[in-house]
């Protein structure tokens, strides 16, 4: 496991320029619903004299009346613009995964970064995206049926007179949610990893054999995952850190500073993610040799269409 | 106004006795109850007996009618006038099934021996519901003569309703309030503007609380011996019976209601509330100071304090005290000394929070959960602000005992302005509710944000169960009340609003004023007549909002055209005058002329202040009556303005929206920018998370 980290490290390590793309990328996909946002905070609160208190403090007051009483008319696009903005990073996810993968596998050749990039994004997106499905439909369902199950069976502890029951209740349901949610979104890092692997086509079949997979290997599949989790963590802390002892970002110095340290997270969240992929391509090889080399003739069934390329 | 001001000074000068404390050391004792109860915790049971006297305190009526409320019945069924309001629900708690509440009274004679029952009836004077029993009336057979008393001994049955509404049980935790056959309030002629006698006896609506005369209580509970119990005033005396219970005693003067809980879990917190270790002398000689009082005026004394505590809030058990002991200290500073012996304050049981955040004399009960023990939500001050809020009801409420059902503003409201500023006193303005990570949010802000503009439909004065729709009663009752003493405050001055308060709070402990009288005062004390604003924010419901609709600044353009002069006729073009204007802009030798349109875009109208800022000079500060639509300010200065501001030090909380107070002539991007970033921090994570999933 310490090896496939440090492998998966190594590996964003020497992508920089993947790790600098999806940061771009995603950066300017955010400005779609952050762009109203500005519209609508400008018009009102570049107009409020210098008494304002808008600089020294996060002010819920003030938010609230700047919703309540806006004048850009834009407040009520903000939502629609987050939500299309979550979508598209959605899809874009399928896309940018492929192209993610094909780098991750030719670590000599970074002078034709752009192409194999590209490359991979189109070579695996639809497959990615039935893969997507595939594992969000199983997914919803399982997460549905465990909530009501723990639910259920947690009940009971949120009548008792033992108020920390009411809260280990909420905490165990949630739990258990996270660990089934984890088990079908690593089987999806698997099944993708397989498929950029193996070249294979049939999507279910290689979910099916991912899921049993981080089943059989749950120790180290879940122990990769946290670490990755425990690295966002850490960030996280940092990041509070900052922005509980900085100074308010009350001068253009301040807010440039902050933006600048805002972007040093995202980017390490970035470099975290392509990690855990290397770390997790570095594990699959381990564990699952490649039964043929690449790319291996599998049975197509019917049901998998091909690639429109 | 000046002179009838004085003729109101010199009456009340007369009424008052010039003594060194102007505090009433006792009530009029109007009711005195002896009550046995005792508690069936299986059935969740009551059984009483009561032994009631009351005083006729009309010194011309003769009273030959008695009303009486049975609270408890509100939860007896569905047809009540309690759960046709409330839709069995209040204060997001769920009425539970089958577990209704009700009292029977199965035995009421008089001392001498009549029997009364026969002639006890339910009466529904609010409402006309037929249905509902909380208001019970009998006939006397003989009349209660003016300023005689009259005695008798009812027997009940009471049946706890599982919590809701403030009273009931959840498991074994009892708090039983509102639990007694509890006598209305008879007002003479001239009390509270009544023109006539008559009784004050309202059935119990889902938005009102209470109203009760003054008197004394002697209190004997039975309960099984294993619980632990907390109740309104002191425990004199307890016993141990045979079968496994006890008796405890518990007695108060002073007071109109008696509750009590019992529960074996409670964990038993003491501290005493010291005058002299809990308030520095500095403090009181800053109190004394801003009141114009004496120091000893302002003296407060000793108090037990007593927290019976859930098992599970432990690591609250300081805060609670804390709490309690800033109340004490607080409101004991500003309105007179807190002068009971014992604070009992109650914390519920989980499950059991329709129970908390409720007010009884000498004992409260407050609000709180097992996640505030522990980070982050420790920094959420909302236990304290339940407890600071309740204890204020011993003032408010329990001590001026205003009409909630009529006039809830004068405790709730009341209550509110002084909890936001004890809660300042104690955490620092802007920061009362929370701070956090840079987030803050204060009392002020909690009551500003309920504000809106289309709250206009109701009033602050009228009757608790009147609101459309009934959800508006809390920003009525509290929080607007809130602003409008907070506003007056701004506009007369902290010390002024101190010695009002502290005035109001002295002339009217033990007794029950009416809005009337808080006008009353507030115009006597500060010499000037405001009726004009009560007219308008407390008897009406008209919003308040004051903008800049413009601002503007611009160098004064030179002249063109033609001109006669002493030298003959002289044309000057456009582009002369042109010209010369750019030239003394260059020169800095030009003036400008500035222009602000303040707007009153509410109904309402207040006096406001408006400050000007130009360039490299300090403030300008302006004020204006506020009554017309438009004002206009007009300057020629050798400077550019830099902004204008309405209400600069937001000092007018009634003001719907303080966000169209304020123009720059150039905007400040900084803001925006600050705030964006945050944003755009926000969403990069999120959809960095989601695209690379
Ligand atoms: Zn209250």
């Amino acid at each position: 496991m310490l090896a496939s980290i440090g492998h998966g490290l190594r590996a964003a390590g020497t992508q920089r320029k993947l790790v600098l793309l999806l940061w771009a990328w995603y950066g300017l996909l955010s400005f779609v619903p952050v762009f109203p946002a500005f519209v609508w905070l400008s018009s009102g609160l570049n107009m409020r004299p210098a008494s304002a208190t808008a600089l020294q403090r996060f002010d819920f007051g003030l938010l609230s009346e700047l919703s309540n009483y806006d004048q850009s008319g834009v407040f009520g696009l903000l939502v629609v613009a987050a939500m299309a903005a979550m979508v598209v990073a959605l899809v874009s996810s399928t896309f940018v995964m492929g192209g993610v993968l094909e780098v991750l596998g030719s670590e000599d050749e970074p002078r034709m970064f752009m192409h194999r990039f590209s490359r991979g994004c189109g070579h695996f997106f639809w497959r990615f995206v039935r893969l997507a499905l595939i594992a969000g439909i199983s997914l919803a369902i399982v997460v549905g049926i465990v909530a009501a199950a723990v639910g259920a069976m947690t009940a009971p502890m949120g009548k008792t007179e033992w108020e920390p029951g009411w809260y280990l209740a909420g905490l165990i349901t949630v739990v258990s949610i996270a660990i089934a949610a984890a088990y079908f979104l690593l089987g999806l890092d698997y099944a993708r990893i397989r498929v950029a692997r193996d070249g294979s086509r049939g999507m279910f079949k290689a979910y099916v054999a991912s899921l049993g997979f981080v089943a059989r290997h749950a120790l180290p599949a879940y122990g990769l995952g946290l670490t990755f989790v425990a690295a966002l963590a850490g960030v996280a802390l940092l990041y509070l850190a900052y922005e509980t002892n900085s100074p308010a970002a009350a001068t253009t110095g301040a807010i440039v500073l902050l933006l600048l340290f805002q972007q040093i997270v995202v980017i390490a969240r970035v470099f975290a993610r392509v990690g855990l992929i290397g770390a997790e391509r570095h594990y699959f090889a381990l564990a699952s040799p490649a039964a043929t080399p690449a790319p291996a003739v599998v049975t197509v069934t019917t049901a998998d269409v091909p690639p429109p390329v | 106004m000046r002179s009838m001001a004085s003729v109101i000074l010199f009456a009340a000068l007369a009424v008052v006795p010039a003594k060194a404390d102007p505090l009433p050391q006792k009530s009029d004792q109007v009711v005195q109850y002896q009550i046995a109860v005792s508690l069936d915790p299986a059935k969740k049971q009551l059984q009483g007996t009561e032994r009631l006297t009351w005083r006729n305190p009309s010194t011309t009526d003769t009273v030959g009618e008695l009303r009486f409320h049975l609270y408890l019945n509100a939860f007896k069924n569905t047809k009540t006038t309690f759960v046709k309001e409330s839709g069995g629900q209040l204060r997001g708690d769920e009425m539970a099934e089958n577990a209704w509440g009700w009292i029977d009274v199965t035995s009421l004679k008089t001392a001498a021996g009549a029997d009364l029952k026969a002639g006890l009836t339910f009466i529904q004077p609010d409402d006309g519901n037929n249905d509902d029993q909380t208001v019970a009336s009998v006939v006397l057979p003989e009349p209660v003569p003016p300023g005689g008393s009259i005695t008798l001994d009812i027997v009940f049955t009471a049946q706890l309703p599982q919590v809701f509404a403030r009273t009931g049980y959840k498991d074994d935790f009892f708090l039983v309030g509102q639990w007694f056959p509890k006598i209305g309030v008879y007002e003479p002629a001239g009390m509270r503007g009544q023109t006539q006698g008559g009784w004050n006896c309202h059935q119990f609506h889902a938005n009102s609380e209470f109203y009760a005369d003054y008197g004394s209580f002697r209190v004997e509970i039975t309960i099984p011996s294993n619980y632990v119990m907390g109740a309104t005033g002191v425990r004199t005396n307890q016993r141990t019976n045979p079968g496994g219970t006890t008796t405890y005693v518990y007695e108060q003067a002073d007071v109109h209601d008696f509750a009590w809980t019992a529960d074996p879990d409670y964990v038993v917190i003491t501290a005493k509330f010291s005058a002299t270790e809990d308030v520095s002398p500095a403090e009181y000689a800053r109190i004394a100071k801003l009141l114009g009082r004496s120091l000893d005026e302002v003296k407060l004394s000793d108090v037990d304090i007593t927290v019976l505590l859930q098992p599970d809030h432990r690591p609250q058990a300081q805060r609670h005290v804390d709490a309690a002991k800033a109340g004490l200290k607080w409101f004991g500073l500003w309105y007179g000394r807190y002068p009971y012996k014992t604070l009992t304050v109650v914390d519920p049981a989980p499950g059991g929070g329709g129970a908390g955040g409720m007010e009884y004399p000498t004992f409260i009960t407050a609000g709180s959960s097992w996640l505030l023990n522990y980070w982050p939500f420790d920094k959420l001050h909302s236990a304290e602000a339940v407890t600071i809020h309740e204890f204020g009801h011993q003032f408010w409420y329990a001590m001026v005992g205003n009409n909630e059902f009529e006039e809830a503003w004068l405790d709730e409201g009341f209550n509110t302005y002084s909890t936001a500023k004890t809660m300042t006193a104690v955490f620092g303005r802007d920061r009362t509710m929370l701070e956090f990570l840079g987030i803050s949010l204060g009392e002020w802000d909690v009551n500003r944000l309920s504000n809106s503009p289309t709250l206009k439909y109701n009033r602050i004065l009228q009757n608790s169960w009147s609101y459309v729709p009934p959800g508006t009663y809390g920003f009525y009752s509290y929080q607007k009340p809130a602003l409008v003493l907070g506003t007056l405050e701004g506009y007369i001055g902290e010390e002024m609003m101190a010695r009002i308060m502290r005035t109001y709070h002295e002339r009217w402990r033990f007794k029950h004023p009416r809005s009337e009288d808080f006008f009353a005062l507030v115009n006597e004390l500060t010499g000037q007549d405001f009726g004009w604003y009560f007219d308008q924010v407390v008897r009406g419901g008209d919003v308040l909002d004051y903008d800049i609709s413009s601002a503007t600044t611009r160098p004064v353009r030179a002249d063109s055209g033609v001109f006669d002069g002493p030298g003959g006729r002289k044309t000057v073009s456009e582009e002369a005058a042109h010209k010369q204007t750019e030239d003394a802009v260059k020169a800095k030798t030009a003036q400008y002329e500035t222009s602000v349109v303040v707007r009153r875009r509410g109904e309402v109208y207040f006096p406001v202040t408006v400050a000007f800022k130009f360039e490299g000079k300090p403030e300008v500060r302006m004020t204006w009556d506020g009554v017309a639509r438009t004002n206009t300010f007009k300057f020629v200065r050798p400077e550019k303005l830099e902004w204008a501001d309405v209400d600069p030090d937001r000092k007018v909380l009634l003001d719907v929206n303080w966000l169209n107070n304020g123009r720059r002539i150039e905007d400040d991007l900084k803001p925006s920018a600050s705030w964006t970033s945050r944003w755009l921090f926000l969403v990069q994570n999120i959809v960095t998370t989601l695209g690379l999933f």
